[in-house]
């Protein structure tokens, strides 16, 4: 299979629920291109059509329009016992009156593979999920994170084109699920197999993903690898849903003669900025901008900073401090609650007090200006 | 059991302690004494009257005389013929049985048939609908047994509704003989057992996972692969517990055979009744219903052993 070939073409796709007064879009014409051996990750918080577009690429809704294309055919009227995808269910959905091994293996013998090629499969899967020794236990003998690795297995053991898992670990505890994330990325790179990933937790995508969807209200704001997704968010949801962001307000601003660059003018004691910003950006519907809280830092100086404020509150983690900081209310917009996160990178590293009257520095380069 | 646990209920030491306890299993025994005696006397208490009853003489005029005989589990299997005096096998009797079990067994599966598409829509309705359905399938039972098979008879008669129906389509030309066949005992049967099917049935695959059919869909099984492998093997308990609620009435069934079945369509529940009145033979009629008994209780034994095998796994 050719890396960067398109596996699956989400072209137009929308999808309405009911009729007439109560019709519920739940995903708004979208289009995506998901590329072969891709782990792929649809981002969002609950109810904002993600599941919806797995279902629909899995089959078991039809969309209200537009079509999904598997390697270039189209599938969006197939069902889905003859779509070559198979979905790993957020309740992992084992069958209760089978084995370990005869639900591993049920996807095989649906597609009448000859008897010893499903033994075949069925010990490889169970060796690539590390179950060998349990493949005769019934499900409700399993602990979560087992039948985690199960309903990996039975989806991945017939060999589909596309992987779907649908917000697969978030059943599992904290330390399980940081084992199973590094599972996943091992299972994808020994499989080959492009897989969809549902989830709505933002660290989980940055973590894992090659590409990141981010998709709220049923539509896709914003698809790109997760640095893309966490450095250059486009717009203000994807700023605030994926990590931590300051937003300030920018109450004046012009714009550079060759229009790829955003001059902002309402720093302390009347700094400026020059920010690269895109050229279509409006500048009278309001502008801000977005700052990552650990790519600033606190100075003594404050009256030379971009920013000054006062520290209200601080809380040390051992690895990095972090800093709510109230801002003058000179220096740009609301902000009163300016996070700031520095790294105890050495023991020699500046420690701050809260109270104390401090000026935040950055580089132009770590902002992402944001038009509303 | 962790260890907390296993402290409370440690065996009492010293002996006011022990006389306490002493006291708590007279006092449990008085409270359950109600139960007891019922399920003594009521229950057990006529089964042991009517084996005694089999193993005695019959009276004249009915009843029995108190002279112990094998006459009657004799009759149940065997007979002499009038006029040779040989011993034969009781046809009547062994073709009624056979009649009995067959009669319950295709209703038994006419039930199936009807009832789990009827318990998979219900189920499969709105929440709030589902009751509205439910109801619907209890009404029946709110008329009398009698009354409910006097309209069959109506419905399956010559000139009845199924009859005009088919002429009406010109299907048949002349009316079909459906009443007093086995086939109308069946049809009744069906009919009047069918609630006992769909709610046992309902039951279960309300509780069904319907995301496992999605999972077994989405591995590449049909829908008929995916009824046979995922829906019936989780619905199973209640496929037996409906099973074992149509069958054990229909082998006894008694007024529906009567009225549907006439002189050809007897069954067991006919002939017993015949031998405590006609027949005046109440050693064969208790010898029957003992036998009748254990045909239902192999019938059960067969049923509970192909639960526990397959139901165990279920993870209800």
């Amino acid at each position: 299979m050719k890396k960067n070939s398109i596996a699956i073409n989400v072209e137009g796709v929308s999808k309405v629920y009911g009729k007439g007064k109560n019709a519920f879009l739940a995903l708004n014409n979208t289009t995506l291109k998901i590329l072969d051996n891709e782990f792929f990750t649809l981002l969002g918080p609950s109810g904002c059509g993600k599941t919806t577009l797995l279902r629909i690429i899995a089959g078991f809704e039809n969309p209200s329009q537009g079509s999904i294309l598997l390697h270039g055919e189209d599938i969006s009227h197939l069902p889905p016992n003859l779509r070559s995808v198979n979905t790993v269910f957020q309740s992992y959905a084992l069958f209760p009156h089978m084995t370990v091994a005869e639900n591993i293996s049920f996807g095989l013998e649906m597609l009448n593979k000859p008897k010893q090629e499903i033994k075949e499969t069925l010990n490889k899967m169970l060796s690539l999920v590390r179950m060998e020794e349990l493949k005769d236990r019934r499900i409700d003998e399993l602990s979560g994170g087992q039948k985690q690795r199960v309903a990996l297995a039975r989806a991945l053991a017939p060999k589909p084109k596309v992987l779907l898992l649908d917000e697969s670990l978030s059943a599992l505890d904290y330390k399980l699920r940081k084992e199973m994330q590094i599972e996943l990325k091992r299972l994808q790179h020994a499989t080959g197999i492009t897989f969809i990933f549902v989830t709505h937790d933002q660290e989980e995508a940055l973590t894992m993903s090659d590409r990141i969807a981010v998709i709220n209200e049923g539509k896709l704001l914003q698809v790109g690898t997760p640095h893309e997704i966490y450095d250059k968010p486009h717009d203000h949801f994807v700023a605030s849903f994926v990590g931590d962001t300051n937003f300030l307000e920018i109450s004046s601003a012009s714009k550079s003669n060759n229009n790829e660059e955003l001059i902002i003018l309402n720093f302390n004691h009347n700094q400026t900025l020059k920010v690269p910003c895109n050229k279509d950006l409006v500048l009278n519907k309001g502008i801000s901008i977005a700052i990552r809280p650990e790519k600033v830092s606190l100075v003594k100086d404050a009256d030379s900073a971009l920013l000054a404020g006062e520290i209200v509150d601080v809380s040390f983690f051992g690895t990095d401090t972090h800093y709510s900081i109230e801002l003058d209310s000179s220096s740009g917009g609301d902000a009163h609650n300016f996070h700031v996160r520095m790294q105890n990178a050495s023991n020699q590293s500046k420690h701050y007090d809260a109270g104390e009257r401090v000026g935040v520095v950055f580089n132009a380069e770590d902002i992402q200006v944001i038009g509303n | 059991m962790d260890k907390s646990n296993q402290q409370v209920f440690k065996f009492p030491e010293s002996k006011l302690e022990r006389l306490k306890a002493k006291q708590r299993t007279m006092r449990n025994y008085l409270l359950s004494a109600p139960a007891l005696i019922v399920l003594t006397v009521a229950a057990s208490g006529p089964l042991l009257i009517m084996l005694l009853y089999s193993f005695l003489t019959p009276g004249d005029y009915g009843g029995v005389i108190w002279e112990p005989s094998w006459e009657g589990w004799f009759k149940v299997f065997m007979r002499i013929d009038i006029f040779e005096g040989t011993l034969l096998p009781a046809d009547a009797h062994l073709s009624i049985f056979w009649r009995s079990i067959k009669l319950s067994l295709v209703t038994t599966i006419l039930c199936i048939i009807f009832g789990f598409p009827t318990a998979y829509f219900i189920a499969t309705r709105p929440r709030n609908q589902r009751s509205f359905w439910l109801f619907l399938v209890t009404v029946p039972f709110w008329t009398n047994l009698l009354i409910r098979t006097f309209a069959i008879m109506q419905i399956l008669s010559h000139s009845g509704f199924v009859n005009k129906f088919l002429q009406s389509l010109g299907l048949i030309e002349e009316p079909l003989r459906i009443m007093y066949t086995e086939t109308a005992v069946t049809i009744g049967m069906a009919y009047v057992y069918l609630p006992l099917m769909v709610l046992p049935l309902y039951a279960t695959i309300e509780r069904l996972d319907f995301r496992l059919l999605e999972a077994a869909y989405d591995l590449y099984a049909s829908r008929l692969q995916v009824l046979r492998r995922v829906i019936i093997p989780l619905v199973k308990p209640g496929l037996v517990a409906g099973s074992i609620l149509v069958f054990i009435p229909s082998i006894g069934a008694y007024v529906t055979p009567k009225l549907l079945g006439g002189g050809k369509g007897l069954m067991l529940g006919n002939l017993i009744e015949l031998q405590f009145g006609q027949g005046r033979n109440w050693p064969l009629g208790a010898a029957l219903s003992i036998t009748l008994l254990v045909i239902v209780m192999v019938a059960m034994l067969f049923y509970v052993r192909s639960t526990s095998r397959s139901g165990a796994t279920h993870g209800y």
